[in-house]
C-alpha cells in the first residue's frame, strides 16, 4: 500500500472525534486532502459533478504567481547586488533573492496556517483552502527588507480581521492579503515607504534608492529623463529590473500571470480590462492637463501601467472573486473604477507615492453596492408579469 | 464518467449519449409476485374507499382511492390488492402506493375497455400508459394547446431510452402521431430528434426539430427558444404557453392501445450500473426495482445511490422496492464510493454557475437568499422562477453547494408561501 496513506489510516483514529487530538481533526482533514482526493459523500443531489473544487481553484492562482515569483526572488538578489555595486550572475542573484524572499514567505504561510487552523478547531469545520493564495499573495506585495515580525504582524492583522471574523473564507468583504498589506502600510511606514533599501537584511545592507513612482523631476526637466537617469527607463519598468516589492516589479511577469488567469477564467477577465482601460483613459487624461510637467500627471499611459504595482494588483488581487461585484457590468465598472482611482491616488495625493492597493480596498467596499445598482437596473427594464 | 479538459476556453460541454447504430433488443423482465402502483393521492381513513386490501384486481382494472379522485392507476396483473399505504415522495409530499399480489392463473381476468377516439376518454383511462402521456393536460380547456412535441430526445445524460423507442417504432410512432392528431385537434405536432439520429429514422409526416447533442438543448424551455423563438416567461410551463411535451414512448403506447383495443404495460427503460455499463430493459410498470437488479445480478449495497431519471436533473430514492413507473425513462446507480462530496464552503462568487446557467441567473447571489429562506426575496429580484432546472450549477460549482437542490426547494417553499396567501 502506499507508504503515506498507511501514514494517514495510522493517525487517523487520533484525530478522529473519539481520540485524543479530536481538537486539530481539521488540520488532519486538511493535510490528508492535500494528498488524497476527499472521501466525505453527500447524501441529496447533484449526483454528478465537475473536478473543479476550491483547492483545485486556488492552486491555479498559485501556479499563475509562480513567474511573478521566481522573478521576484532573481530581482531581490539582482539589485541587493546592484545595491552593493556588484553585477551578478543569474544564479547567485537567484540564491540569494531567494535566501531573503524565502524567510518571508515562509512565515507568512506559517503564522497564516497557525490562524486558520486555530479558528477552524474552534469552528470544528474544515480548513478552507482560500488561505493558500492568501498567504502568497501577501509577501509578493512587501518589499524585501521586511523585517519578519510585520509579516506576522501583517498576516496576523489579514487572516483574523480581514476574514475570520467575518466567518471565512467567502464571507470577507476585503481581499485578505491586501488587508495585511493595509496594516504594515499605515503601522510600520518606514518600512514600506517609497525608500524601501533602507533597512537591515544582511543582503542589502545599509543601502538607500526609491521606487519608481516615489521620484519626480525637479527644475523643469522631464520626468521621462529623470526617470531613466535613475534606472527606470519604460523597458526596466516592463521587465521589472528595479527596486521596488517582491511581487510587483516586472509588468512581463505579471501579464503572463493575468493571461493564465483569464484562459483558465480563473481571474475575470471583465475586472483585468476594465481596470487597464479604467488606467489609461485616466492617464491620458491628465497627460493632457496643462502644468503638471515633470510630476506622475504628465507620465501618460504606459509608464502608469509598468510602473509600481498596478499590473500585480488588477491581475491577481482585484479578481479575488469574493471581495469583487458578482454581476458582469458591475465587474467592468469596479475595475474600471480601481484604475481610474488608482492614478487620481498617484497623481493628486502627495501622501501615497502608490495607490493601488487602496483603490482596490476601496472598491472592494463598494463591490455590493455596484452589484445593488446592477440589480436596480436589470428590474427596471423587465417586463412586469401582471 | 463525464470529464472536462483543464484550461476551461469554453463551457464545460456535456453531450448527451448516443443510440448505437444497431441496438439490441431490451431484456425482458418476467412479472414478479408483486407489483407496487404509485398514485398521487392521499389516505384519508374517514372517507369511504372505493378499493381496500383484499380486493380481487383485473389485468387493467382503474383503481382510484375514492368516489372523486381525479389520480388513478391501472393495475397490470390480475391478482389481490395485498396492501394500500402511504408512501412519501420528493419533499414529503404524501402519495399512496397499493401492492398488488400477482395471480398469474387470473391471467385472462382482463378488464374490458371500450376505445373511444375522444380526449376525454384517453385523459380518463390512457393517463398510465408507458410514457406518462399529458391527456389531463390536453382534455383541459384552460390551457390551449396549439403545439404538441413529441421528444424523441433524451432529456438527461446517460439515458438512450427515448431514442431507442423512436427509431424502433418509428410506424407505431406516426400512427400515433396521427391518432393524437385526431382526438386533440391540435394543428401541429412535430417530433425533437437529435441530429444524428435523423438519417437512421426517416419520419415523413412528422415536422422533425433537430436538437442540439450538448446538454441542456433538449429541455422543453431550451427547444422553445430554440426552435419555436419563444421563450419560456419565468414562472410558467410550456403548458401556459400552449405547448406540450409527450413522450415518444407515449405517442407509440396510445398507437399500440387503439391497434390491439388493449391496454400496454411494457415500459422501456435505461439502467446504468456502478460499472457504467447501459443495459435496456422492457418491464412491466409496477415491478419493484430490486426485480431488475436481481435479473441483472446487480449487488446493491447500503449508501449506494440509486437515481431516477438521470443524473442531472434525477431524484435519488430511499427504497430498492420503489417501483417502475409510467415516467421512469432512467435509472442510474451509483456506487458509495464515488458519490461526490459534500462541502459547507461558502460561495466565493467564482462565477462558473453564472458562465453555464441557460437561463442567465445571478446564481452566484439567487443562493445567498435561499441559504437563508428568503425566497420572496429570490423570486422578486434574483429570478428564482426563471430556473429551467438543468442542473448545471450544481455541476459547476467550485465551492461545491448542491445549487440545484437549494433552488428546487426554494421554488418548492416559493409554491407553499404562494397558495397559502
Amino acid at each position: 500500500m502506499n507508504p503515506i496513506k498507511k501514514i494517514f489510516e495510522l493517525l487517523e483514529y487520533d484525530f478522529s472525534d473519539a481520540g485524543k487530538f479530536a481538537k486539530l481533526g481539521p488540520l488532519f482533514d486538511a493535510t490528508k486532502t492535500f494528498f488524497f482526493l476527499p472521501s466525505p459523500k453527500n447524501k441529496l443531489g447533484p449526483f454528478i459533478r465537475d473536478h473543479l473544487d476550491l483547492k483545485r481553484y486556488m492552486s491555479i492562482v498559485i501556479i499563475s504567481l509562480l513567474p511573478v515569483l521566481f522573478f521576484g526572488m532573481y530581482n531581490t538578489g539582482y539589485q541587493s547586488g546592484l545595491a552593493r555595486g556588484e553585477t551578478l550572475d543569474f544564479w547567485p542573484s537567484f540564491l540569494s533573492g531567494a535566501w531573503v524572499v524565502m524567510p518571508i514567505i515562509i512565515v507568512s504561510y506559517g503564522v497564516g496556517f497557525f490562524w486558520e487552523i486555530l479558528f477552524a478547531a474552534i469552528r470544528r469545520h474544515p480548513i478552507s483552502e482560500g488561505f493558500l493564495v492568501t498567504g502568497l499573495l501577501f509577501p509578493l506585495t512587501l518589499p524585501p527588507t521586511i523585517p519578519l515580525w510585520q509579516v506576522a504582524m501583517g498576516i496576523s492583522f489579514g487572516v483574523v480581521i480581514g476574514k475570520e471574523i467575518f466567518g471565512g473564507t467567502g464571507r470577507n468583504i476585503l481581499n485578505p492579503a491586501l488587508t495585511a498589506r493595509a496594516f504594515v502600510f499605515f503601522s510600520y511606514p518606514v518600512s514600506m515607504s517609497g525608500n524601501i533599501w533602507v533597512a537591515g537584511a544582511d543582503a542589502v545592507d545599509g543601502i538607500t534608492g526609491a521606487t519608481a513612482l516615489a521620484v519626480n523631476a525637479e527644475g523643469g526637466s522631464s520626468l521621462f529623463s529623470t526617470l531613466s537617469d535613475q534606472g527606470f527607463s519604460l523597458s526596466n519598468l516592463f521587465f521589472g529590473f528595479v527596486p521596488g516589492s517582491i511581487g510587483e516589479t516586472s509588468a512581463l511577469c505579471c501579464l503572463i500571470g493575468a493571461v493564465f488567469l483569464m484562459v483558465t477564467r480563473i481571474g475575470n477577465y471583465r475586472i483585468i480590462l476594465g481596470g487597464i482601460a479604467g488606467l489609461i483613459i485616466t492617464a491620458i487624461l491628465f497627460y493632457f492637463l496643462p502644468g503638471t510637467r515633470g510630476t506622475w500627471a504628465d507620465a501618460g499611459p504606459l509608464y502608469h501601467l509598468c510602473a509600481g504595482g498596478f499590473l500585480f494588483g488588477i491581475s491577481f488581487m482585484a479578481t479575488d472573486p469574493v471581495s469583487a461585484p458578482g454581476t458582469n457590468p458591475g465587474r467592468w465598472i469596479f475595475g474600471f473604477l480601481i484604475g481610474f482611482l488608482t492614478v487620481i491616488l498617484r497623481v493628486a495625493n502627495p501622501a501615497f507615492a502608490e495607490g493601488v492597493m487602496l483603490a482596490i480596498l476601496f472598491m472592494n467596499v463598494f463591490a455590493p453596492l455596484l452589484d445593488h445598482l446592477v440589480l436596480k437596473h436589470r428590474i427596471s427594464k423587465r417586463i412586469p408579469n401582471v | 464518467m463525464i470529464k472536462r479538459s483543464f484550461f476551461a476556453l469554453s463551457k464545460p460541454r456535456l453531450t448527451y449519449d448516443l443510440l448505437e447504430p444497431n441496438p439490441d433488443e431490451p431484456q425482458t423482465i418476467s412479472l414478479p409476485d408483486h407489483l407496487t402502483l404509485l398514485l398521487a393521492d392521499t389516505i384519508d381513513s374517514t372517507r369511504p374507499a372505493l378499493i381496500k386490501k383484499g380486493d380481487p384486481v383485473k389485468k387493467g382494472q382503474k383503481l382510484a382511492l375514492y368516489m372523486d379522485s381525479t389520480a388513478y392507476a391501472i393495475s397490470p396483473v390480475a391478482g389481490t390488492i395485498k396492501s394500500i399505504e402511504n408512501y412519501s415522495d420528493d419533499f414529503g409530499k404524501i402519495d399512496t402506493c397499493i401492492t398488488i399480489a400477482h395471480d398469474p392463473e387470473k391471467a385472462s381476468d382482463i378488464a374490458p375497455l371500450d376505445i373511444s377516439e375522444e380526449i376525454s376518454f384517453a385523459a380518463l383511462h390512457l393517463q398510465k400508459l408507458p410514457g406518462a402521456p399529458p391527456f389531463d393536460i390536453l382534455a383541459d380547456e384552460n390551457f390551449n394547446i396549439r403545439t404538441i412535441i413529441i421528444t424523441g430526445a433524451e432529456t438527461d445524460l446517460l439515458t438512450t431510452t427515448s431514442q431507442y423507442v423512436t427509431t424502433s417504432h418509428i410506424r407505431d410512432l406516426e400512427q400515433g402521431a396521427r391518432i393524437l392528431k385526431q382526438i386533440t385537434n391540435v394543428s401541429k405536432i412535430c417530433i425533437a430528434l437529435p441530429e444524428t439520429l435523423n438519417g437512421n429514422a426517416p419520419i415523413d409526416s412528422l415536422q422533425v426539430l433537430q436538437t442540439g447533442a450538448v446538454y441542456p438543448d433538449t429541455l422543453p424551455a431550451m427547444i422553445m427558444k430554440d426552435h419555436l423563438d419563444m421563450v419560456l416567461p419565468a414562472g410558467k410551463t410550456p403548458e401556459d404557453m400552449g405547448i406540450c411535451f409527450i413522450r415518444a414512448e407515449a405517442v407509440v403506447s396510445l398507437a399500440r392501445t387503439f391497434e390491439t383495443k388493449a391496454l400496454g404495460f411494457d415500459k422501456h427503460l435505461t439502467l446504468v450500473d456502478k460499472t457504467g455499463t447501459r443495459h435496456r430493459i422492457k418491464t412491466a410498470i409496477g415491478t419493484p426495482l430490486s426485480s431488475i437488479f436481481k435479473h441483472l445480478e446487480i449487488q446493491v449495497n447500503d449508501l449506494d445511490r440509486i437515481i431516477i431519471g438521470g443524473p442531472m436533473r434525477g431524484t435519488a430514492i430511499f427504497t430498492t422496492h420503489h417501483p417502475v413507473t409510467p415516467d421512469m425513462d432512467t435509472v442510474v446507480i451509483q456506487d458509495r464510493e464515488i458519490l461526490p462530496k459534500i462541502s459547507d464552503t461558502p460561495c466565493v462568487n467564482c462565477g462558473k454557475c453564472i458562465q453555464v446557467c441557460p437561463a442567465s441567473i445571478q446564481v452566484n447571489l439567487l443562493v445567498r437568499f435561499l441559504e437563508v429562506d428568503q425566497y420572496e426575496e429570490a423570486a422578486d429580484k434574483y429570478d428564482l422562477d426563471a430556473c429551467i432546472e438543468c442542473g448545471l450549477c450544481s455541476y459547476v460549482c467550485t465551492s461545491q453547494i448542491a445549487l440545484g437542490q437549494y433552488i428546487r426547494l426554494g421554488k418548492h417553499e416559493l409554491r407553499k408561501l404562494r397558495a397559502d396567501v
